[in-house]
């Protein structure tokens, strides 16, 4: 944990001039996820995924209110990796706690909302306070750094052309879905794709930026941007557009700042469309695209999906972890499919996965000892958060950019190592620090914002 | 890095925060206590069931039920209370009922105006009327078929067993045969035996030939009479044979007379099991205000920390960005 049990004035003194994180703007997110998850109800009532009943909105906003107490973490917390998951996890949860109170499944709904509560408290407390860093054993040298930059556009660019060889089409978004079951990688092909464009691109990404190298950022988003028609996934052709925006909110704002608004200005600009469509001023195929992608995959899929694993595993067996491959053969397991394909095959909404909360919790351990299955998690991020320590913010948010998205819909094992968070956090622990030295020496500040 | 130490940061600006957390619950409260007052109109359908398989079953999912009710039942009430002159305002306070499935029972809750409290229940009971109506003929078409079932298995035990008394009959008619029978074959065997004895006596001229040709006779007597027997043995094993798979089928048509009386006596029609009833409005709005309150004193902790945090981070940022300017010049450090 940070330093409160440090006793010395001085340091105390110090501590109260801290800049505190955003807060109001937390107030105004909250408001606009709700305000988001209504409209999703409405346009995609056909789907069934998330409902909304005005008669129930006293219900709604008793969960709600709580839950949005737990901002004030956020606000006394420094920035860290943790902090970035932290805040997306938090936004999540703030859509499964609306969207429980019309659920359409018959499962016990209050204990649901207490877990996830819980669940949530015992992920952000370890993610948000654990930062302490870790001591370095080895660091890169300038050079080693340099040359390792390279090699990952070159293992990159490597990788990009295998995948070609397998698979390249230039479709539109709407279309990926016919193709996708083509789709038939090579396993080491799969991770190292995985790897690459969620973890070792970004990495690179970051150190550019931070050096103000812009034709290798933009190498590098070109780069991502070629994984779009091999892998056909939308988080691919996403990250390098997702990636500019957190350089631009990073130049502008302060790091805390920018992760909130990084939810909070594209869900906004989703309800904004959504008003301009119910005054009839914009047609909803206008919309529908934007709105689609924005308020309803990226935010409200994630919060449904806990909906969705707390139906299932209200009636069927748990996972207890057997879910995680290298563990299968020690634990008896009810599934003989991945999760994602159980999950397609009852409720025939698309291979779904889910996140850490769904499926390390609910479906791993149920809803009582699900906190406990997230704390672990939360210590893991944690382990990022050490590993990270004494990187400046914005550099940590740059390369840990992609990974908050994949972790929405992804469990955290999956993640770890077919994403590669594990390799980030290994990079994180050997950059060296001094790089950054000459912008941190006249920051009296004690959070490490570039 | 470092956490600001929470409590020193609010003590710090404890005035403020106690002030915007006392004016914004207190404006929230008096909203809440200004709002209308509402009631609640709820009534549940038990939607039909039958013994299906093993297991008891609603004729109609009770979650189709729900679904249509905001679909088709909900829209067509509504188009038959507007038609008895209702006002606008009251279908539009009627038009949106909460619904859901629990179990086999449907429930429907309106939350309205207490004046138009009457139209709900008017609006919830034509919605149970059109539910009950169009499940009633599944359920007449279901109860005949059982009923037809019960008839035809009993028609079917009645032959059964005429037919087991027929093979008992017939099994004593031909023990008594076979005893007839057998007794007859013991008399001849006797005679048999005398006409032997009288050959090894000295016989009259002639009187040998008639001797034996009585015996070959008798023998051919007996030896029709044994075959005759042996036949009437086998037709009792096959009589008793078929008495036993006949007594099994009416063993049989009997579970199953069993079995559907248990489906008509386990049949439930569907039907109202809660009228339209309202929960008294000073209770629901208890409850409500109850809730709203301490989501009102939610808002106004955060509101009374966003004040803080607000006012903490102007008094840092005057110090802080002089400094951030310095060192790196376009950084605003914006932070709300």
């Amino acid at each position: 944990m940070t330093d409160l049990s440090d006793e010395a004035p001085q340091f105390a003194s110090m501590r109260l001039h801290v800049r505190l994180g955003p807060a109001l703007l937390i107030y105004f997110h909250i408001v606009i996820c709700c305000v988001s998850l209504m409209y999703v109800a409405e346009f995609y009532a056909h789907l069934q995924i998330v409902m909304f009943d005005e008669n129930r909105v006293y219900a709604a906003a008793l969960n709600i209110a709580p839950f949005a107490l737990a901002s004030i973490l956020f606000t006394f917390s420094q920035f860290s990796f943790g902090y970035v998951l932290g805040f997306y996890f938090y936004t999540m949860m703030i859509g499964y706690l609306w969207l429980v109170a019309f659920s359409k499944f018959n499962y016990d709904h209050v204990l649901a909302s207490f877990s996830a509560f819980g669940s949530a408290l015992a992920f952000l407390v370890p993610a948000l306070f654990i930062t302490s860093p870790v001591k370095q054993r080895f660091v890169l040298s300038a050079r080693a750094l340099e040359n390792l930059l390279s090699f990952i556009l070159v293992l990159a660019s490597a990788i990009i052309a295998v995948g070609a060889l397998h698979n390249f089409r230039l479709v539109g978004v709407p279309d990926i879905y016919n193709f996708r079951d083509e789709l038939a990688f090579p396993t080491w092909l799969g991770y190292a794709m995985g790897v690459t464009s969620n973890a070792l691109l970004p990495f690179a990404f970051a150190c550019f930026v931070v050096r103000g190298d812009w034709w290798r950022v933009a190498l590098v988003l070109l780069l991502l941007l070629l994984f779009y028609p091999i892998t056909l996934s939308k988080l691919a052709l996403f990250s390098p557009f997702w990636l500019l925006f957190l350089v631009v909110l990073s130049k502008f704002f302060e790091t805390r700042t920018c992760v909130v608004l990084s939810l909070f200005v594209p869900i906004s600009a989703g309800v904004i469309l959504a008003l301009l469509f119910k005054f009839n001023l914009l047609s909803y195929d206008l919309i529908r695209n934007y709105f689609g992608l924005i308020n309803f995959r990226m935010t409200a899929i994630p919060s449904s999906a806990l909906d969705f694993y707390n139906d299932f595993f209200s009636t069927h067996d748990l996972t207890y972890f057997c879910q995680i491959s290298f563990l299968k053969p020690f634990v008896d397991c009810p599934y003989s499919d991945p999760l994602s394909i159980v999950m397609q095959k009852t409720y025939h909404l698309g291979n779904f996965n889910a996140s850490l909360f769904a499926t390390e919790g609910i479906a791993s351990v149920g809803l009582v000892l699900a906190p406990f299955s997230v704390l672990a998690c939360g210590l893991v991020i944690a382990f990022g958060n050490r590993l990270s320590s004494g990187l400046p913010s914005r550099f940590i948010l740059l390369s840990g950019g992609i990974l908050p998205q994949t972790l929405l819909n992804v469990p955290l094992t999956t993640t770890l190592l077919t994403n590669g968070a594990l390799f980030l956090f290994l990079l994180w622990y050997v950059m060296p620090r001094t790089m950054f030295e000459p912008c941190q020496s006249n920051r009296p500040e004690m959070d490490n914002d570039v | 890095m470092m956490t600001a130490p929470i409590l020193q940061i609010v003590w710090l600006h404890r005035r403020p925060f106690f002030f915007v957390m006392g004016l914004t619950f207190l404006a929230l409260a008096v909203v809440i206590f200004m709002l209308p007052k509402r009631a609640t109109v709820r009534s549940t359908i038990e939607i039909g069931s039958a013994v299906i398989g093993e297991k008891q079953e609603a004729f109609e999912p009770p979650e189709n039920v729900a679904r249509r009710i905001l679909s088709v039942y909900g829209p067509a009430a509504l188009f038959a209370t507007a038609g008895k002159g209702t006002s606008p305002s009251i279908l539009s306070a009627l038009q949106n009922p909460s619904v859901e499935s629990i179990g086999r029972t449907v429930v429907i809750v309106s939350t309205i105006d207490p004046s138009f409290e009457n139209e709900a229940k008017e609006f919830q009971e034509t919605i149970a009327d059109l539910i009950t109506k169009e499940l009633a003929s599944r359920t007449q078409a279901l109860r005949e078929s059982i009923t037809a079932r019960i008839s035809l298995a009993k028609r079917a035990a009645d032959n059964l067993e005429q037919q087991i008394k027929a093979d008992a009959n017939e099994i004593d008619r031909i023990s008594a045969l076979s005893d007839d029978l057998q007794g007859q074959l013991q008399r001849q065997r006797a005679s048999l035996g005398e006409l032997y004895q009288r050959t090894g006596t000295a016989l009259q001229p002639g009187e040998g030939t008639i001797v034996e040709l009585h015996i070959r006779e008798m023998q051919e007597q007996i030896s029709r009479q044994m075959t005759l027997i042996g036949n009437l043995v086998l037709e009792r094993f096959n009589v008793t044979s078929d008495l036993a798979k006949t007594r099994r089928h009416y063993e049989a048509q009997g579970r199953t007379i069993a079995d559907t009386q248990f489906e008509q006596n386990s049949f439930s029609e569907t039907r109202i099991s809660l009228p339209p009833s309202s929960t008294p409005a000073s209770t629901a709005a208890t409850s409500r205000r109850l809730s709203l309150l301490l989501v009102a004193f939610a808002i106004s902790v955060l509101a009374g920390f966003g004040t803080v945090v607000l006012l903490h981070n102007i008094g840092v940022s005057e110090k802080d960005l002089s400094v951030r300017r310095i060192s790196e010049p376009g950084f605003a450090g914006i932070a709300f």
